[in-house]
């Protein structure tokens, strides 16, 4: 993961996350990478960013698993664009990943209140 | 799997893919905001990084190694073929010697060999290889543990003519080798006729019309490959069988012709073979489906002791037969031994040229040291580095083993012209495998410490260097000191003195237990036989023994861990030889429960005692020695000290015992004579003759070719040190070329320049050169417990160590003497200015 460009406004993100962030995005249907960055940034108020050099490694990544599918498409500005699916495989794997970060998460939250 | 198929369709796809994913960024660029765009990184860079997750990415960098390998070879075409040559041997000889002898060990298909066991009967202790007719029907009859039961006879001397037909006369007879097999023996050992048909039960009938399959040499051979031989009548020992197919040379056993073991008695005359207990057979069997060998030699167990009960003296008490894969290997045995050691005899041919190809490929480094720090500045990390140089001596590896598979098939199809043989050479899976399992494993030998070495991971060459280079001297040393050894003991086998007269010795045997012929018959033949023979003119002497000198046949006894090698003979015996006694006296005729024995045998057995009077320590209660005789080598040839003994004739031998002949002038102007003497009494023999000289030049041939073979290795080795020194010297001198100048130009003189050179090679070459020697004298020592004509090896005889060592030092200054001249001949002005 790469340091964020402006450390100051920006964090950065938490390891194994990115491709989490990722298929959950997708689930609300297809995207082209760009937009999947935007997005990102959008829902999670420009905290999170996501570098572009992690995101298209990511999404190689997410493709041989057979999590996502790519096709061309057209996008709004009329240029051809690549867009990405979530397959059936993806979304059983956004599942197990959600369980496993809430998981983390909440053993997180436990340790910060008490200790 | 899912994944491995869309790898699979990403690197089919690679191009397009590639592409789109360029685009792809490109529009991501694109819609950032302009002062973002700067952050977005090196493009190439990031593309790289999204195509290292399909995991190909090593395909590229071996491509590129594999392209700038190709071009460094090209570009030093003198290093790369020398290493090829030397690869090429050292991957080649071997590979040669082991399709040869596996082509031999496989030449049958069998199918499912593990379940066809070889049978002989064992004690817990003693131990049989032939078995009986009547055991085979036992067996065959009576274990359930196998499916068939084969019974095989080889070697049978027999009488050949063609039959007249057409009008056209009868051939002259000749000599052939007739086997006898049981018709199982055909599908079992998976032997389908060149032509026609292969024997089968019904030839096994009495009644059925004698048939015979003859052997494809002899085919061709003798009835000029014929075709319609088939159905053609020939004459066996004068008896008439019908041709029904052709034996092809591939087949394991040998034989001129082949018939059914039952109708054995139809050729042979008068022969009890079908119902004696004293016919010799190699019995095989098939398992049956999930019985294995252990279970079958439980049941053999338990019926041979059924069968002892009613012939007690024919069965021992617990004997079982047992039970081998016919290619499992004994490796207790003494032939497992020589087999190893020839293989690691061949195989040190490879370890020589991997060390050899090592000093070159480290030699060479040097020179390249430069290009190396180059491509380090420009970023290649140093398993980068050590990745491409070692991709290079893949390359080199992989060219040298395909040259090896053609070497190899080349000599081969030499080899198999040689023999009439029309056995393909084509390369089979397993040479494939072994060549390029070899061209891999060198590889990492000669060229890993050298890699590690130029990306700088070792410090220092020195220690590769040393070890390649006293290994390869090692090698070459040690087949030197062998072959050298072997010379040795060759000339004395060929001045030596087998301790008998073997020069005017014939002995012949009547065969007449094949015959059916009785104790007391066949005494009375042999008498006659004898009279008749004595009174030939030119012989001197003769005498009745149970097997000939070199027959390959004796009794054998075990005393303290030797093995003592006896006969029966007659009191003839020593002066139809020309032996003679030492001390004590000879056999009177009649006498029982004496022996002579050798005066080796006397050392070994009552090394500080007198041996006369004493009792034989084996077969109790042990016959008395009444005489010692002067060292002769009878029952092998060559042994220089012989451990022998020879006992009286015991009566029921005769019907396979041997006239021995002792002749003035040449012994094989009386093989004729003699053989019609012994038909002249009885027309149905078919007399052996044996040539006791010729024996001796068979085994001393043997030698030879051994010894040849090994001179073969030598020989390759010590081209392989030739080059490897001579490239290793060339190396130095060219790298320290401006060095040597330097010291010229400051007075040295040629003969410290020498020094200069030769000091670091010094030591690897001594200390090659002791374990090579070392090494050599335990192998010798191995070929001579192994192989009786070997046993003259003296490993403490200093001068075949002192020929290897000139040879070897002869050898070294060939190969360095150019380097060196060329070194002391520098201009130094020449090299100075062009620095």
């Amino acid at each position: 993961m790469h340091m964020s460009p402006d450390p100051k406004s920006r964090t950065e993100l938490v390891p194994g996350t990115l491709i989490l962030l990722v298929l959950r995005v997708l689930d609300s249907g297809p995207l082209h990478g760009y937009a999947i960055a935007q997005r990102i940034s959008l829902v999670s108020g420009d905290v999170l960013r996501v570098e572009e050099g992690s995101l298209y490694p990511a999404l190689q990544k997410m493709l041989r698993k057979g999590w996502v599918r790519a096709e061309w498409g057209m996008s709004d500005t009329k240029r051809r664009v690549r867009s990405y699916r979530l397959t059936a495989a993806g979304r059983a794997q956004l599942e197990s990943e959600r369980a496993g970060y809430d998981h983390v998460n909440r053993a997180i939250q436990a340790v910060l209140k008490l200790a | 799997m899912m994944e491995l198929l869309r790898r699979i369709s990403y690197l089919w796809n690679r191009r397009r893919l590639e592409r789109e994913m360029a685009e792809e960024m490109a529009y991501h660029r694109e819609m950032m905001s302009p002062n973002r765009r700067t952050n977005f990184g090196d493009e190439l860079r990031l593309r790289e990084d999204a195509r290292e997750i399909w995991g190909w990415t090593w395909l590229d960098r071996l491509h590129q190694d594999l392209t700038y390998g190709a071009r460094v070879l090209r570009k030093a075409p003198g290093f790369t073929l020398t290493a090829m040559l030397v690869l090429a041997l050292g991957i080649g000889v071997p590979l040669t010697v082991f399709r040869g002898v596996f082509a031999d060990l496989q030449r049958d298909s069998v199918p499912d060999p593990d379940s066809l066991v070889r049978l002989t009967r064992r004690t817990p202790g003693g131990h049989m290889t032939d078995l009986t007719y009547p055991e085979l029907v036992f067996y065959a009859a009576n274990a359930k543990s196998f499916r068939n039961v084969i019974g095989v006879s080889e070697g049978h001397h027999a009488v050949f003519s063609e039959a007249a037909a057409g009008g056209a006369p009868e051939s002259i007879p000749e000599s052939i080798n007739v086997t006898f097999a049981t018709s199982n023996y055909f599908p079992e050992f998976g032997v389908a006729p060149a032509l026609g048909r292969v024997l089968t039960s019904d030839d096994e009938r009495a009644d059925a019309e004698p048939a015979a399959v003859i052997g494809e040499l002899f085919w061709q051979r003798r009835l000029g490959g014929d075709p319609s031989v088939i159905g053609r009548a020939i004459r066996v020992n004068g008896k008439l069988l019908r041709v029904v197919g052709v034996m092809p040379r591939s087949a394991k056993a040998g034989g001129d012709i082949w018939m059914p073991l039952a109708r054995q008695p139809y050729v042979v005359e008068g022969s009890t073979l079908l119902t004696d207990w004293n016919s010799a057979l190699e019995l095989y069997g098939r398992l049956c489906t999930g019985v294995s060998p252990q279970a079958s030699q439980q049941e053999t167990l338990a019926l041979a002791a059924s069968l002892r009960e009613r012939w007690p003296d024919r069965v021992w008490k617990g004997e079982y037969l047992e039970a081998r894969p016919i290619f499992a290997f004994d490796s207790n045995s003494e032939d497992f031994k020589i087999v190893v050691t020839a293989a690691a005899l061949v195989l040190l041919l490879l370890v020589a040229a991997c060390a050899n190809l090592g000093t070159l490929v480290l030699a060479r480094g040097v020179t390249r040291e430069r290009e190396i720090r180059v491509r380090m500045a420009l970023g290649a990390g140093r398993l980068r580095i050590v990745r491409q140089l070692f991709t290079e001596s893949l390359l080199l590896a992989v060219l040298s083993g395909l040259c090896a598979l053609v070497l190899s098939s080349v000599v081969l199809k030499v080899i198999h012209l040689q023999h009439h043989s029309t056995a393909s050479v084509v390369p089979d899976w397993r040479a494939l495998a072994a060549t390029f399992g070899a061209a891999m494993l060198s590889a990492l030998v000669f060229g890993l410490p050298p890699a590690f070495r130029l990306a700088s991971l070792v410090p220092r060459a020195g220690r590769a260097r040393t070890i390649f280079l006293g290994a390869q001297v090692a090698v070459s040393c040690l087949l030197l000191v062998v072959s050298s050894l072997l010379v040795n003991s060759r000339q004395r086998l060929g001045a030596s003195d087998p301790g008998f007269d073997y020069r005017h010795l014939v002995w012949i045997s009547p065969d007449l237990k094949a015959h059916g012929y009785g104790e007391p018959a066949a005494q009375a033949y042999l008498d006659l036989l004898r009279s008749r023979t004595a009174a030939l003119p030119g012989v001197e002497a003769t005498s009745q023994v149970w097997f000939g000198p070199w027959s390959g046949f004796h009794i054998l006894a075990d005393s303290m861990r030797r093995q003592v090698a006896g006969n029966h003979v007659d009191p003839q015996f020593l002066d139809t030889m020309g032996m003679r006694l030492v001390r004590g006296r000879n056999f009177r005729p009649g006498e029982g429960g004496v022996a002579l024995i050798s005066e080796a045998a006397a050392r070994v057995l009552w090394p500080d005692q007198d041996a006369l009077g004493k009792l034989l320590p084996w077969n109790p209660p042990g016959q008395t020695v009444i005489g010692v005789v002067h060292n002769a080598s009878t029952a092998y040839v060559g042994k220089p000290e012989p451990l022998e003994f020879y006992l009286p004739p015991s009566p029921g031998e005769a019907p396979d015992s041997v006239l021995l002949v002792r002749v003035s002038g040449s012994p094989r102007d009386f093989v004729r004579r003699l053989q019609d003497t012994a038909r002249g009494l009885d027309e149905r023999l078919q007399p052996t003759v044996q040539v006791v000289t010729d024996t001796f030049d068979r085994e001393v041939e043997k030698a030879s070719t051994a010894l040849a073979a090994i001179a073969i290795l030598g020989t390759v080795a010590n081209l392989l040190s030739v080059i490897g020194l001579a490239g290793l010297a060339g190396y130095t001198v060219a790298q320290r070329t401006r060095e040597i100048g330097v010291r010229l130009a400051l007075g040295a003189r040629a003969r410290h320049i020498v020094c200069a050179i030769l000091a670091p090679m010094s030591r690897p070459i001594v200390i090659g050169f002791v374990c090579g020697a070392l090494g050599g004298s335990a192998v010798a020592a191995l070929l001579r417990s192994g192989i009786p004509t070997m046993s003259g090896v003296d490993v403490f005889a200093p001068l075949p160590y002192v020929m290897a060592l000139a040879f070897f030092a002869t050898v070294v200054a060939f190969s360095v003497l150019p380097p060196l001249r060329r070194a002391t001949r520098i201009n130094p002005n020449q090299v100075l200015k062009h620095e």
